[in-house]
C-alpha cells in the first residue's frame, strides 16, 4: 500500500470513529489519543498531498490551532521536486491573514515572533518593550442586549464591565459577560490569548463594536504592539497606522478613558475626566455626563466587589477574592506576593497553635540558616543537581563579587542533617525533634498562584531522629494528625489522611503520608501537607550514628514533615464564595465587630460603656472584637 | 526530594514533535530532554527515565516504541488524565503511530519541514495549552 492510501485508510477509520456514539476521540476529556492523532494526521497531510474530510478538519481543530490545520489542509501547497528544489522560502508571516491586508493597505509594520503568551503579563515578561511602545491588553465581550464589544486598552489598565457599560452609555439592563470561546472564534475567528484589535479584520459581520484605551492613543505612544491572530507573534503600528486599519475596514472605534491598576493591584486615583469620544475625536454626550453623576453616589463604585463569580472563572475569582480581601498584594518580581497583615494574622494563628501542639510532643523550634555553601549544597550531587535550576544564588556583596556563591535554601536538609550528625553521637541524644519556621526560595514556577505555588514562600519543616522505626513512625503520625487538626479544627476543611503511592512518595524515605483536601472550585484534589517516615536512608548518607545501650554503631531513624502557607490559599478556595472571602471563625483574626447604632435615643457616649463592656467580656472569653 | 530526569530520543522529527506536543500539554516541555539520532538507521523512538533519589542510589529505566513513549510521558502527570484507563487510547495511539509516522518519516519535503518547525515554534499549542489551562490551575 502506498503512503497516501495509507494515510487516507486511516482518516477513514478516524471519520467513521468520530461519528460513533461511544467516542474515544473527542469524548468527554481529552486524552492523549486526541492530541497524538491530531498532530500526525497534520504531519503525515502536511506530507502527502489528501483531503482531510470537514469533520476531521473540526475534530482537529478542536486540538491545534486553526494555522497548522490549515497549513495540513492545503495552506502549503506540495511543490514538485523541481519546484521544491528552487523555491523560495515561504516568508514566516506571508500567510497571516492581518499581515496580508495591512500590506494590502500599504500600512507600515513591523511583525515579529514571540514565546507564545496566553496573557498580557506573560507578554510584558517575554517580550519587555522600550519606552513609548506598548502591548495591548484585549478583552472581548458580550452583552445580550447591547450586542459584542472588543475592548483594546493599555496593559495596565482597568478592565470593569459596570464601568465600561456607564462609560459607553449603555442604557437599560447591562449584563457584560466575557464571551465563550465559541463566540470568540465566531466573531473574530481567534482562540483565547490570540484576541487584538487587528482580530477585528474577521469580524465579517461587522457586529463588533471596537472600544479603543485613550490611552494608547495619548502622544507619548509612538507603537502599539498587537498579536496579529496569533499569540506567539505580534505586529507594531503607530497609533496612527491603527486608526488608518480601522478606517480601511470601515471600524469607527469608541475612544474611552480607561483608569489604571497600581502595582498592588488597587486602583490609582482618576487623574484623567473620564468620557468616552468617536476615534475622529468627538466627544459622546452619553458617558460623560452619565459617569460623572453616578460615580458619586452608585453603590459598588469603590470596585470592592468581585468582579467574577466563582464558578464562572475560578482563578480569576480566587484572584480577586485574596487581592480584594486585602490578603494579599502582587509583587514586582513574578512568583512572590506580599502576605498584608490579614493574611499573616492568620499565619500567625496556624503558628500558635502549631507551636503549642507540637511543644506537648518535645519538639523544640530552631533556626537555621537562609544560606548554604556550594560546597555544602554541592556536597551531595543528586541533590544540588536536582535543585539547580531552582536554586537562587547570592554572587555579589556590593559591587564585589564573592569568591564563591551562596545558595539561598530551596530546603534545609543540607543545612540540618550535618549538624544531626555532628550532635547525635548517643542513644542518649535521641530522639531529637527540631522544628524550624522559615521561608524557602524555588525559582522554579512557571504559573504562580498566591499562597499555592510562589517562589518564596513560608512554612514549618520539622525534622526528628529516633533510635527505631517505631519511634519514627509514632512521630510521623502525631505530625499527621496535627496537619489534619490543623486543615479541619481551625480551618474547617475536610481532608483525608493516607499513605503515597511508591511513586509519589518521598524518594529516599520509607514511607510519605498525607493530608489531601479537594477543591471543589476546581474539580480537583490538592495536597495538603506531608509526614514522611525517612527510614534509615538519610542517617545513612549524612552519617548520623549514634551508640546504642550495647556500645554498637547504629543509624538514626528518621522523620521529616512540614506545612505551608498553601494551607490559607485552600481555606480560602474552600469556604470563599461569590461575596468574597468566607473564614471559619478559629482562623478569622477579627471575629466579631460591635457596631453600636446611634440615634436620638442612644448617643455616642451613652452607648460608649455598653460597647466597652461587651468588647471586653468578648475578650475576656477569648473572641478577637473590636468596636 | 524526588529528581527525575527524562529524555526522548528518536531518528524521526515527527515522533519528537508529537511527543513534545504532548509534554507540553501534560506541563513537562522543560523537563524532558528531546533529542533526534541518525535517520540513517531503522526508525526508532526511545525514552529514558532516571529517578535521582537525592539522599540514595538511583534508578533508571526506558521504554521504547512510539506509543510507550507516550503513555510514559501522561502517566509522569497521572492527574492529567490524558492516558485515560480505557485501552482504546493505546489502541488510537499505535494505530495513528502506525498509519501515518511512515508517510511522514519517508517523505520528508520543504512542506514537511516547514510545518515541523511551525509545530516547533509552539503555534500548534493556542487550544491544546488552553485546555491545560483549564485543567491545571494549580
Amino acid at each position: 500500500m502506498d503512503h497516501k492510501n495509507q494515510v487516507d485508510n486511516f482518516l477513514s477509520s478516524v471519520e467513521k470513529q468520530l461519528s460513533d456514539t461511544e467516542k474515544v476521540l473527542v469524548g468527554d476529556d481529552v486524552t492523549a489519543a486526541d492530541i497524538i492523532v491530531s498532530i500526525l494526521i497534520a504531519e503525515a497531510v502536511s506530507r502527502v498531498a489528501t483531503e482531510i474530510p470537514q469533520k476531521i478538519q473540526s475534530f482537529m481543530k478542536s486540538i491545534l490551532s486553526n494555522e497548522v490545520v490549515s497549513m495540513a489542509t492545503g495552506g502549503l501547497t506540495v511543490p514538485t521536486t523541481d519546484a521544491s528544489d528552487n523555491a523560495a522560502p515561504p516568508s514566516d508571516f506571508s500567510l497571516n491573514k492581518v499581515i496580508q491586508k495591512l500590506n494590502e493597505m500599504s500600512i507600515s509594520h513591523e511583525t515579529y515572533s514571540h514565546k507564545l503568551s496566553m496573557k498580557v503579563e506573560e507578554l510584558l515578561e517575554n517580550v519587555p518593550l522600550p519606552a513609548g511602545e506598548t502591548h495591548t491588553k484585549n478583552v472581548f465581550f458580550k452583552d445580550k442586549k447591547h450586542g459584542m464589544f472588543l475592548v483594546s486598552t493599555l496593559p495596565n489598565a482597568d478592565v470593569n464591565t459596570k464601568e465600561l457599560a456607564q462609560l459607553l452609555g449603555l442604557q437599560g439592563k447591562v449584563n457584560m459577560r466575557l464571551s465563550t470561546e465559541e463566540q470568540l472564534m465566531e466573531s473574530l475567528g481567534v482562540q483565547p490569548g490570540c484576541v487584538g484589535p487587528l482580530s477585528i479584520l474577521n469580524n465579517s459581520a461587522k457586529d463588533v463594536t471596537v472600544v479603543l484605551d485613550e490611552g494608547l492613543l495619548a502622544d507619548n505612544i509612538q507603537k502599539i504592539h498587537s498579536h496579529p491572530l496569533t499569540n506567539d507573534v505580534s505586529t507594531a503600528l503607530a497609533p496612527a497606522d491603527l486608526k488608518k486599519y480601522f478606517e480601511a475596514l470601515g471600524i469607527e472605534p469608541v475612544i474611552v478613558a480607561f483608569n489604571t491598576k497600581t502595582d498592588q493591584g488597587g486602583k490609582a486615583p482618576a487623574n484623567r475626566p473620564p468620557q468616552t469620544k468617536t476615534a475622529k475625536g468627538e466627544q459622546t454626550n452619553a458617558g460623560k455626563q452619565k459617569v460623572g453623576e453616578k460615580k458619586a453616589t452608585k453603590k459598588g463604585e469603590t470596585l470592592l466587589a468581585l468582579q467574577w463569580k466563582k464558578d464562572e472563572n475560578f482563578p480569576q475569582w480566587y484572584s480577586d477574592v485574596i487581592v480584594l480581601s486585602e490578603m494579599i498584594a502582587y509583587y514586582d518580581i513574578s512568583g512572590c506576593y506580599i502576605l498584608r497583615p490579614w493574611s499573616y494574622k492568620m499565619w500567625d494563628i496556624i503558628q500558635n497553635w502549631f507551636n503549642i501542639e507540637i511543644e506537648k510532643l518535645d519538639v523544640e523550634n530552631s533556626y537555621f540558616p537562609l544560606f548554604v555553601s556550594q560546597d555544602r549544597l554541592e556536597r551531595e550531587k543528586d541533590h544540588v543537581e536536582g535543585f539547580a535550576p531552582e536554586v537562587a544564588w547570592v554572587t555579589k556583596s556590593g559591587n564585589t563579587d564573592l569568591a564563591k556563591p551562596i545558595a539561598i535554601r530551596p530546603t534545609s536538609e543540607t543545612i540540618m542533617y550535618p549538624a544531626f550528625s555532628d550532635w547525635i553521637k548517643s542513644h542518649r541524644d535521641l530522639p531529637l525533634k527540631l522544628n524550624q519556621w522559615s521561608n524557602v526560595v524555588r525559582w522554579e514556577f512557571k504559573y504562580p498562584t498566591p499562597f499555592l505555588r510562589s517562589r518564596e514562600f513560608l512554612w514549618q519543616e520539622g525534622h526528628t531522629a529516633h533510635a527505631s522505626y517505631e519511634d519514627a513512625n509514632v512521630m510521623v503520625r502525631q505530625a499527621l494528625e496535627l496537619y489534619r487538626r490543623v486543615y479541619e479544627e481551625l480551618l474547617a476543611v475536610p481532608v483525608v489522611p493516607g499513605y503515597k503511592t511508591e511513586e509519589e512518595k518521598f524518594a529516599g524515605g520509607f514511607q510519605t503520608t498525607t493530608v489531601e483536601a479537594y477543591i471543589a472550585g476546581s474539580g480537583r484534589a490538592i495536597q495538603g501537607a506531608t509526614s514522611h517516615n525517612l527510614g534509615q536512608n538519610f542517617g545513612k548518607m549524612f552519617d548520623i550514628k549514634y551508640q546504642d545501650e550495647n556500645g554498637k554503631t547504629q543509624i538514626a531513624w528518621q522523620t521529616s514533615w512540614g506545612l505551608t502557607t498553601r494551607t490559607i490559599g485552600v481555606m480560602v478556595m474552600v469556604h470563599g464564595d461569590d461575596k468574597g472571602l468566607v473564614l471559619p471563625p478559629r482562623i478569622a483574626p477579627l471575629q466579631v465587630v460591635i457596631v453600636p447604632i446611634i440615634s436620638k435615643k442612644l448617643t455616642t457616649e451613652e452607648a460608649k460603656p455598653y460597647c466597652e463592656a461587651l468588647l471586653k467580656e468578648l475578650k475576656d472569653a477569648g473572641v478577637s472584637s473590636l468596636v | 526530594m524526588a529528581v527525575v530526569k527524562r529524555s526522548v530520543s528518536s531518528s524521526h522529527p515527527a515522533s519528537l514533535t508529537a511527543l513534545k506536543a504532548l509534554a507540553a500539554v501534560v506541563g513537562l516541555e522543560d523537563s524532558i530532554t528531546f533529542g533526534s539520532e541518525s535517520a540513517d538507521g531503522e526508525y526508532a523512538v526511545e525514552m529514558n527515565t532516571t529517578v535521582n533519589n537525592a539522599f540514595g542510589a538511583s534508578k533508571s529505566h526506558s521504554v521504547s516504541g512510539f506509543a510507550d513513549c507516550a503513555h510514559q510521558i501522561c502517566n509522569a502527570v497521572p492527574e492529567s488524565g490524558f492516558w485515560a484507563d480505557d485501552s482504546s487510547v493505546k489502541q488510537w495511539v499505535e494505530e495513528a503511530a502506525k498509519a501515518l509516522l511512515g508517510p511522514a518519516y519517508i517523505l520528508s519535503n520543504d512542506q514537511g519541514k516547514t510545518f515541523n518547525k511551525k509545530i516547533i515554534q509552539g503555534i500548534f499549542l493556542v487550544n491544546i495549552l488552553f485546555i491545560r489551562r483549564l485543567l491545571v490551575i494549580f
